[in-house]
This record gives structure tokens, sequence and C-alpha cells, in this order.
């Protein structure tokens, strides 16, 4: 028993220390050589979970294949429809381009990084770039994929680390926009890494679903970053607001490079 | 030598639970990926050799673990060692015969005070994030199943030792026939 006390005690004080280390910075090249090598082989193997989530999706039966190929086979037909719309509208925003051009005269500082992985220690939905405060990353600013997809946003910086809270967690909140006839405005939280969920819309405004929801650019964010589509209204007469839950635009769970909005 | 050979040991049992819990994360589904490789791994080896020394093991893991985790820096390491010395305490003093359910117990135990602690910590001591939402409803839905899965885990993992370590060791053969 006293041997078990003794042990303990070490393996409390050397941990003790290693914190006091940390904070005094002695560990610095320590942590970063660990990280070197280790970083490359997170990258690696998330980007290998992610290409094999592409890979593989599960049917229950036989109608679930038969319904989802229908359903595939239909969205092929819209997008036919919409690939002349796109021709048009491509047309018309190459000429737009041309004229905002001149109007940008403080275009948007990016940073363009890896995801290492996910936070290994947490049950939250919480992603580790690989660029920190060297890079010039501070705590609040956006990550937006392709063209202003909305991932998350910083919330802890280190020199070459950086962790991003994902749209979905349960624990973010982002001030939001309906691009609908009223804009209507309200919050979209993260449900656990499983659906976004949109609060606080009046209930006299009429959202309809497939409408686009953008930050709104009341919480610092930048006004216009897409974060998800409409997918199903709740508007209950008990309630003071009504609510609606909404598609990410992007699969979450499958980044591997993200754009960190610096300024 | 000896001590040489315990680091090396020690340095590849941190790197297997950590890869573990690495592949666990990014390759399970969920529920799934929210077991707790890291405490699972080092109850299980705790509960199964009965000897703290056996904690030293996972040394090099909590350096691993704190390099790589958004909470502060020692934070997680330094609560797994207490509710390892919470589960060895009960184990020695109040649960000592070691069956599945004990172990099931002892996990659930051990697991509810570690993420308990996380929790009253990110309360009291720090803002958690620039709007964190800390519902109650919230923190147990998250943190509950993780509980719930790791718990599983560690019986799994004790009861398929003690099936390949006592059922199948052919040592209990010739111990039965003296």
């Amino acid at each position: 028993m006293r041997t078990n006390r003794k042990t303990y005690g070490l393996l409390t004080a050397i941990l003790l220390l290693l914190v006091f280390f940390h904070y005094l910075g002695w560990l610095t090249f320590f942590e970063n050589f660990a990280r070197k090598i280790l970083n490359p082989i997170l990258t690696e193997t998330h980007k290998t979970s992610v290409k094999a989530g592409d890979n593989v999706r599960y049917f229950k039966n036989r109608d679930e294949f038969i319904t989802a190929y229908e359903n595939c086979l239909n969205e092929k037909e819209d997008n036919n429809v919409l690939n002349t719309k796109l021709k048009l509208l491509e047309d018309e925003n190459t000429e737009l381009k041309t004229q905002i051009k001149y109007l940008q005269k403080n275009p948007t500082e990016h940073v363009t990084l890896d995801v290492v992985g996910r936070d290994l220690n947490s049950a939250e939905q919480i992603i580790i770039l690989n660029g920190g405060s060297n890079h010039q990353l501070a705590v609040g600013q956006p990550v937006v994929i392709r063209e202003g997809i909305l991932v998350g946003k910083v919330f802890k910086v280190e020199p070459n680390l950086a962790w991003v809270r994902v749209v979905n967690d349960h624990g973010s909140k982002i001030a939001a926009t309906i691009l609908n006839n009223d804009h209507s405005l309200g919050i979209v939280e993260g449900g656990y890494g499983i659906s976004l969920r949109m609060k606080f819309i009046p209930r006299n405004e009429v959202i309809n679903v497939s409408e686009d929801v953008v930050t709104s650019g009341l919480d610092g964010l930048p006004r216009g970053l897409l974060i998800g589509k409409i997918a199903v209204v709740e508007n209950e007469a008990y309630q003071p607001f009504q609510q609606a839950i909404l598609t990410p635009s992007h699969d979450l769970t499958k980044l591997t490079v993200v754009t960190v909005l610096v300024k | 030598m000896k001590k040489i050979w315990k680091i090396i040991i020690a340095l590849i049992v941190s790197a297997g639970i950590f890869f573990l819990q690495i592949l666990a994360k990014e390759f399970l589904p969920y529920p799934l990926n929210q077991i707790n490789i890291i405490f699972a791994a080092m109850a299980w080896l705790l509960i199964l050799t009965g000897r703290v020394g056996i904690l030293w093991y996972g040394a090099p893991l909590a350096f691993l673990i704190e390099i790589f985790s958004s909470s502060q820096f020692g934070l997680n390491s330094l609560l797994l060692l207490f509710s390892f010395l919470l589960i060895f305490w009960l184990l020695i003093n109040y649960f000592t015969n070691r069956s599945l359910l004990i172990v099931m117990l002892l996990g659930l135990i051990g697991m509810t005070f570690y993420r308990s602690c996380y929790i009253l910590y990110q309360l009291v001591f720090t803002s958690g994030g620039d709007n964190i939402n800390w519902s109650l409803g919230g923190i147990f839905s998250l943190y509950g199943v993780e509980i719930i899965i790791t718990t599983v885990a560690l019986t799994l993992f004790y009861l398929l030792t003690t099936i390949f370590i006592k059922k199948l060791n052919p040592s209990y053969i010739s111990i039965s026939k003296l």
C-alpha cells in the first residue's frame, strides 16, 4: 500500500511538473518535435478515414436502395435543368466579377490549412488545424470551405496548431439569417454533432424548406457565409418562436482542407 | 537494462493506446467513436494486474494526450490519474472480487468521476470558449454516451481477457489435476 502511495505521489508530481514546465515554455521543443512527427500521421489517418467514408453507403433493405437510385435519377434530371440555368448565370457572373474587382479595395485575408484530425479526448465536435498564431490565426475567426461555406470558429490557438468548434457541435451558436422575403433572423445551434437547428425565428415570418441560411454578421462573423438549407420547419402554436432543422451545406465529418478568414 | 526495457515497453504501450484512440475516433461510427480507449485501456490494465505501477506505462501517453488536447494542458492527465486512484482504492478496499459486474461498476464510477470533474472544471474555471451552450441536458447527452460506451468497452476487454487468461489457460488444467 505504501509503494502504491509512493507511485501515485510520484506520478502526480511528474504530471504537475509537466504542467508547470509547459506554462514556463520549457517543453516547447519537445511538444513541437512530437507534433512534427505526429501531425503527418494524424493527417494521413484523417484523410484515409474521410476516403473510407466516401466509399461506403449502407442500405437497410432492397427498397431503400431502389428509392435512393430513383432519387438519384430524379436529381440528375433536375441537375440537367439547373446546368442550363447555370450556364446563363455563369456568363452574368463573369461580367459581375469584372465589376467587383474594381470595388474590392480591401480583400479578405485568408489562410488555407490542413485538418490534422479531431480532438482525441473530447466528445465534442472539434477539429485540429496544422496552423496557429504563427499563421495569423486568432480566436473567433471563421473557418470556411469552398466558396464560403461556414465550417466553424477558431476557439483555441497555439503557435502551430488551432482548434475549431464545428458548427454542428452542441456548443456552437451562430447568428444567422434566412434568404427568404423577410430575411428572418435567428441563431443556428449545433445538435451533438448530428444536426443543425435554427432557433428564435419570429413566428409571423414565412420560411420554406430548401431556403438557404447564411451568417447574419451580427456576432462578428462576416455576413453571407453559407451555413445550410432549411430541411424542416417547426412552428408550434404554443411556442413564442418558430425553429427550423437545417441540412449542412457540406458533410462536416469529411473536412480535409479548410480556409480561415484571418481579417 | 531492465529499466531501459521498461521505458521501451512504456513507449510502445502509450503509442499503441494513442493510435487505437485515433483509429476509434476516425473510423468508428457514432456512438462507437465516443469510446474513450485511453481510459478503458489503462483501467483494464489496472484492474487486471492490480498494481498501481502499471500506470507508469501510461506516462508518455499523458504527454501525447495533452499536446493534442483542446482543454488546459495537464487537465485530462491529472483527472485520469485521480479517477484511476479512485478505481484502485475501491478495488483494494470495497470491490475485491473482480467479477464482471464489479468491473462494470468500477468503470462507471471512474468514468463518471473523470467527466464530472472535467465538466466542473470547465464550468468553474473557464468560459469554455466564446459562446458554449452548457445546458445540463446537453452535457449529460454528450458525456453520458461516452461514459456508457466506455464502461461497456472496459467490461468487454475484461471479459475477453478473463476468457483467454483464466478459462483457456492450460495451467489451470494441471492445477486441477493435482
